[in-house]
């Protein structure tokens, strides 16, 4: 079976930095599979994410998406596969305020030629209805709460119904309780997709749920065995 | 459809930068109306004041003498330019000669209220001029001997000694005997002193004094016709009509053979000094767009910097460069055919209901809408929203994609 995303061999070095933010990274993603990455705050986590989500380019190494090898992709190419088959969902919600919760749902599918104006609507408020906000479509991102908030990026995430989620520490602005149950439902919509989930956090009780975990420690990506 | 819901919505999400920009394009988009406008309005001004003083164009002027005039040569007269000018040439003819100071006019009850400014006229005077009928009626047809004969008075005579039905008395410095005269119509003739025009006909059936020395003006005017063509006209009528014509400025006792007519209104010299007027107006016009579109630009880099979050966001989720670039481009667009077409709205409501309300153009007919500059001026502001929004525009395009993360 193809691998859903397939990382070989990612270096990459931040201007003004002595030594490179990741060095040689090698990561595998399978259909379904949920990965966390675990590492301290300016462990190179989230450029990570931001290259495996095609938001970066590293200077070194391969990346393939599904069986896209995405090193020549033209910067409208890796627009149109973020599209096709990634969803993001981020730490602080990154919702536009000034959209209801419906609008910021459909934002992915505004762009996508394939799925007609008329549907976007119902599509963005099917997915809103699958993570317990049926009644909230309308809203303001000002009137929800830091959760539903949080549950409207999982459905912005999720509407396209990607090949793989990248999440950014999707809890790290919610309290534990509102956190977990966020996480949760993440976690029951994604395996429910069949959907591929990469996770990072810094939290090592959230890394643990997941079925594979790798911690990033001076650049380098090292699988987690410990219980 | 999703790029002009998403630039809609674009719009929305940032109320005052939409305000702004809409006000900077409001204005701009009014400004180019309204000096198209007022433009029209000012041109239809200076060309009514000069067809007022001197003639519609093309008006040809000539001095004549008309030695011991009767009625029957002056009616051969008239037939024979009405038929060479009138009837040839859908044109128009008249005979002023001007009295003032030889005749004086008075209220018929009190001679102390007097107006020495005095035209006798014959023809069409208000074909070659500009003079608007601001109460009964003209001179014509003319009736010679009908007593009392009628007279029109303009504004300020009409002011001085009595309006239509006023009777009025005329006396001769020269001994000729009273004569008097019904107001039967007032006019805007332009002149800021009193004045009043007499039939020349009716004051030589009942002042055979008036027949000595009558020498003024003739006009001639014909729509689309040129000097040569009413010179020629108006030298076979004469011809025509057998009448004894002297040159004005010669000895009285030469006889010529025809009226020496020169263009008398201003028309082929207003046409450079109009375009230069309007030229100013859109210079002016053209800078307020101009600060318009930079204000537009601002406004917009401002707000980039402020979305740069938003946008990243965007891209990251499947947004291309060029679809950013779209849609800010497109939100602009959006506004600019809003703001033009609600400007060009309130113009129009402006122009059908104020400006005809305007005293200042009393000359003026109500202007028809400049629908031609108002296209344009549509056409100007979409521009306008385009190169204004173009900056801000490939500065979101640009935007750091990885600051979604961040």
């Amino acid at each position: 079976m193809t691998a859903t995303l397939c990382a070989t061999g990612l270096t990459h070095q931040i201007d003004g930095m002595a030594s490179p933010i990741l060095k040689d990274v090698n990561i595998v993603v399978q259909p379904g599979e949920f990965i966390s990455i675990q590492g301290r705050s300016g462990s190179g986590k989230t450029t990570l994410l931001s290259i495996l989500g095609l938001l970066l380019r590293p200077q070194t190494g391969a990346l393939s998406i599904g069986d896209v090898a995405t090193g020549e992709l033209t910067d409208t190419e890796r627009a149109t596969a973020r599209r096709s088959h990634l969803g993001f969902v981020f730490q602080n919600y990154s919702l536009i305020a000034s959209h209801s919760a419906w609008e910021n749902v459909s934002l992915p599918l505004m762009s996508s030629r394939s799925v007609p104006a008329r549907k976007h609507r119902e599509m963005a408020q099917s997915a809103l209805a699958e993570l317990g906000l049926g009644d909230r479509t309308d809203a303001a991102p000002a009137h929800l709460s830091g959760g539903e908030q949080q549950r409207v990026a999982i459905a912005r995430a999720l509407v396209t119904q990607p090949k793989l989620v990248l999440a950014d520490e999707p809890t790290g602005a919610l309290d534990v309780e509102t956190g977990e149950a966020v996480l949760q439902m993440l976690v029951d919509r994604v395996r429910a997709a069949q959907t591929s989930l990469v996770l990072v956090t810094h939290d090592p009780e959230i890394a643990r749920r997941a079925d594979t975990r790798y911690l990033l420690h001076d650049g380098e990506l090292l699988r987690d065995t410990s219980n | 459809m999703t790029l002009l819901i998403d630039s809609w919505r674009d719009l929305r999400a940032h109320p005052s930068r939409t305000l702004m920009s809409a006000i900077s394009l409001f204005i701009a988009v009014l400004a180019i109306v309204g000096v198209a406008v007022y433009g029209e309005i000012a041109r239809d001004s200076i060309v009514a004041r000069d067809e007022q003083a001197n003639g519609r164009a093309v008006t040809a002027q000539g001095f004549v003498h008309l030695s011991e005039l009767t009625v029957a040569q002056l009616e051969s007269f008239e037939r024979a330019l009405d038929h060479r000018v009138g009837s040839s040439h859908n044109g128009y003819w008249a005979l002023e000669i001007d009295v003032s100071g030889a005749i004086e006019v008075s209220a018929a009850n009190d001679p102390t209220n007097f107006i020495d400014g005095t035209a006798l006229t014959a023809g069409q005077l208000r074909g070659i001029r500009r003079m608007p009928l601001l109460a009964g009626q003209w001179l014509d047809p003319p009736n010679s001997d009908v007593y009392p004969p009628t007279i029109v008075v303009n504004s300020i005579a009409a002011a001085q000694v009595g309006g239509v039905g006023t009777n009025l008395i005329a006396k001769s410095s020269q001994g000729m005997q009273q004569i008097a005269f019904r107001v039967v119509g007032v006019v805007d003739d332009g002149n800021r002193v009193a004045r009043t025009y007499m039939p020349l006909a009716s004051t030589l059936h009942f002042d055979p004094v008036s027949r000595e020395g009558n020498h003024g003006d003739l006009y001639v005017h014909a729509p689309g016709v040129g000097l040569e063509t009413l010179q020629e006209a108006v030298s076979v009528a004469v011809v025509d009509s057998g009448v004894v014509i002297s040159d004005y400025s010669g000895n009285g006792n030469e006889r010529t053979p025809t009226v020496e007519l020169s263009r008398h209104d201003n028309g082929e010299h207003m046409g450079l000094g109009l375009d230069t007027v309007k030229l100013g107006f859109f210079a002016a016009t053209a800078i307020t767009l101009v600060v318009a579109i930079v204000g537009m630009a601002n406004i917009g880099l401002a707000s980039i910097r402020e979305r740069q979050r938003e946008l990243s966001v965007r891209l990251a989720v499947g947004f291309s460069r060029r679809r950013v670039f779209l849609l800010i481009l497109g939100s602009s667009s959006v506004l600019g055919a809003l703001v033009a077409t609600t400007a060009i709205l309130v113009a129009y409501l402006v122009v059908s209901g104020i400006v005809p309300g305007l005293s200042v153009f009393p000359l003026v007919n109500r202007p028809d809408f400049p629908w031609g500059s108002a296209i344009l001026a549509l056409i100007v502001s979409l521009s306008a929203t385009v190169f204004g929004a173009l900056a801000p525009a490939i500065a979101a395009a640009r935007v750091e994609i990885a600051t979604a993360l961040r």
